[in-house]
């Protein structure tokens, strides 16, 4: 493994020999595992339980549980990712300079992308690991029922995406700032940003925009692209796909998906205005909610229904996969010797 | 002292490793280096011997590919570090003042680390480190983990470091400092041996004395400017050869003198003082540049 990664890349062979020398890693992994592990325990005594017979003993919906286990099992990997890749990553080009390391690599004949490169395969390597230690919680869930293969491959690679794209930008935080501080710091606010910032962002403007009128608000959804959760959120959890599929979902309940990411996926899709052919042959049109529910006729006539061009995930991975290519390419720049300052 | 090995001549009818024209080297309004033109020939020991701030690290960092100058020119065995600094780096080796090494890192590892960085097959690695540890004389160390090493230990190995790729011109930068006598004198072996094997060795340090008897050719730096240049004998002289010390008698005349040595001038101020035919006012060296400066190189202590 090493040796390989010493061919593909010496900074990536040696951050993993110094990563996965002593205590660090694995106390990290295990810190996951365990979290991870209450997680699935917790929800599925929760879950599980979705009625009681007649005797009052529960009475368990399996393929619920098994949605629910995969939904907050994928959530929490996400946020784990989320807290430690800028941790483990914001320290790599700072740490160099710190350690006054940097100039005998700029000297070598590396190129800089290679460093930054490296840097980058480190941080995504580590968090493979522990996305790979997710995998038989994923697939518990899988046995359950009620969560297909392609969900799991669906969810996990949002989770390793996130992984590439974070650490990518935080590679370019700890090759801008001087001090592995002020760059761990600036890498956790970029993720705060990204999470946060456009969350809020985008129930402001929904909010700006209901006042408008009658119609429902439809703030653009371009403010949550940028947003890793709503973006896994988007692509795992399923809305109602077709108007039929909306008028036969059972009452008071989410369409495929129970659980965190789906209750997201509601929360942030707004309602949306689909045609149908009555039986006479006359146009409807229905204002269809998220969760189903089908609330009143807006109008008749009408177009087909003004679908975005891609799903919200698609955009998330045009928009972060070109910050991440930009992050690389001004780390590199920056990295580049001779340079006017900087030793 | 110098092996003058044969190395291909860098330019035209010239066996410069190392030529810099004109170089000035600003950061913001401070002119760290001004104007310094200097010309290593191929195989020497070059010292730069100057003063703390006198541009030593500026000027090395300049040639290694680290800083891009202000202006003026440069050529490493004839590629310009600004235009083509891979070439450079394949034939340069760089020593940087300080010793960063990799805390988790043993020796083994960190040489293997700078071997691949320098695209040296992994083939001829094992055999390669074999040599560099015997040469810095690590052998012992090779699985002891960098951060508990020595200082000394750790100024070898960042020679190793920068020998790994066998570079012809090796730029080190005050490699001496912090070392204990016995490790200086092992290290000035080390330097000549280098030499011998055919490379140019550029080396600074603001002591003269530490380097002075391994250096075929020294440079005195200070405030940026080159104040002395040449072979180290013709150096040497040029510092220590004649103090220039002024007499003043009562009756106003003024006569000067040039004395070799302190015992020297210590002889001439007892003749004059016991002179009774004339009496003796005033006795003070003349204060010239050099002497000024090689006063602070020589009684300049440890940093
Ligand atoms: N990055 C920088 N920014 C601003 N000034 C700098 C920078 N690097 C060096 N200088 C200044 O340039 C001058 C020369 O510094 P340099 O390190 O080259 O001296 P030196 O001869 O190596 O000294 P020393 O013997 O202390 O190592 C100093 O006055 C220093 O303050
Ligand atoms: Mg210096």
């Amino acid at each position: 493994m090493s040796r390989l990664a010493a061919w593909v890349n010496p900074v990536l062979a040696r951050e993993l020999a110094e990563r996965m020398r002593g205590l660090r890693a694995t106390v990290m992994l295990s810190a996951y595992l365990g979290v991870l592990g209450l997680v699935v325990v917790l929800v599925y005594r929760n879950e599980s339980v979705t009625g009681r017979g007649f005797d009052g003993s529960p009475v368990t919906e399996l393929a619920t549980a098994g949605e629910g286990i995969f939904e907050w099992t994928l959530l929490f990997a996400m946020l784990l990712v989320l807290f430690l890749v800028p941790g483990f990553t914001a320290g790599a080009v700072a740490g160099e300079r710190e350690r006054q390391t940097l100039v005998p690599l700029q000297v070598s004949l590396l190129r800089p992308s290679s460093i930054v490169l490296g840097k980058i395969g480190a941080s995504v390597a580590f968090t493979l690991l522990l996305v790979l230690a997710t995998l038989p919680l994923l697939t518990v869930a899988y046995l359950i029922g009620g969560v297909t293969l392609g969900d799991i491959l669906q969810g996990t690679g949002m989770v390793m995406f996130t992984a590439v794209t974070v650490a990518a930008l935080s590679v370019a935080c700890s090759t801008f700032m001087r001090r592995v501080q002020t760059a761990t710091v600036l890498s956790y606010g970029v993720v705060l940003l990204l999470c946060g910032a456009t969350f809020a962002a985008y129930f402001v403007v929904e909010q700006i925009d209901s006042d408008g009128g009658f119609e429902p608000a439809d703030p653009p959804r371009l403010i949550l692209a940028p947003n890793p959760i709503v973006a896994l959120a988007d692509a795992t959890a399923d809305g109602p796909d077709t108007l039929t599929e909306a008028f036969f979902a059972p009452p008071f309940s989410s369409y495929g998906g129970n659980g965190p990411l789906s209750g997201l996926k509601e929360l942030v899709t707004p309602d949306q205005v689909w045609s149908g052919r009555l039986a006479d042959g006359a146009i409807v049109d229905f204002e269809v909610a998220p969760d189903g529910d089908i609330f009143g006729v807006a109008g008749r006539g009408g177009g087909p229904p003004d679908q975005p061009s891609l799903p919200l995930w698609a955009q998330h991975i045009l928009i972060m996969g070109a910050l991440a290519a930009l992050s690389v390419f001004l780390s590199s720049l920056r990295l580049r010797t001779p340079a006017k300052t900087e030793r | 002292m110098s092996a003058a090995a044969p190395v291909e001549a860098s330019g035209p009818g010239s066996t410069a490793a190392v030529a810099i024209t004109g170089l000035r080297k600003r950061f913001g309004k401070f002119v760290a280096v001004d104007d310094l033109s200097l010309e290593v020939p191929a195989g020497a020991i070059y010292g730069l011997i100057g003063p703390n701030g006198a541009g030593k690290t500026t000027t090395f960092a300049v040639i290694s590919s680290v800083l891009a100058p202000s202006s003026g020119s440069l050529s490493v065995l004839g590629h310009d570090p600004v235009a083509s600094p891979q070439e450079v780096r394949r034939v340069l080796g760089y020593m940087p003042d300080s010793l960063g090494v990799y805390a988790d890192l043993d020796v083994d590892e960190y040489l293997r680390f700078f071997a691949a960085a320098y695209k040296i097959p992994a083939r001829s690695r094992p055999g390669l480190l074999d040599g560099l540890l015997e040469l810095v004389a690590l052998e012992g160390k090779r699985t002891a983990r960098v951060d508990s090493l020595s200082r000394g230990m750790k100024q070898r190995l960042s020679l190793a470091r920068a020998l790994v790729h066998d570079p012809e011109v090796l730029i080190l930068d005050e490699p001496a400092s912090g070392l204990d006598p016995r490790a200086r004198s092992e290290l000035r072996a080390l330097l000549v041996h280098l030499s011998e094997m055919g490379k140019t060795i550029v080396i600074s340090s603001h002591i003269l004395s530490e380097i002075e008897e391994v250096c075929s050719h020294i440079a005195i730096m200070q405030s940026g400017r080159i104040v002395a240049a040449g072979d180290t004998g013709e150096v040497s002289s040029l510092l220590t050869g004649g103090r220039r010390l002024r007499a003043r008698f009562a009756d106003g005349t003024v006569e000067e003198f040039t004395a070799e040595s302190a015992p020297e001038q210590a002889a001439l101020l007892r003749g004059l003082a016991n002179d009774d035919a004339r009496s003796l006012v005033e006795f003070s060296r003349v204060g010239g540049g050099l002497e000024e400066i090689f006063l602070s190189l020589t009684h300049g202590g440890d940093e």
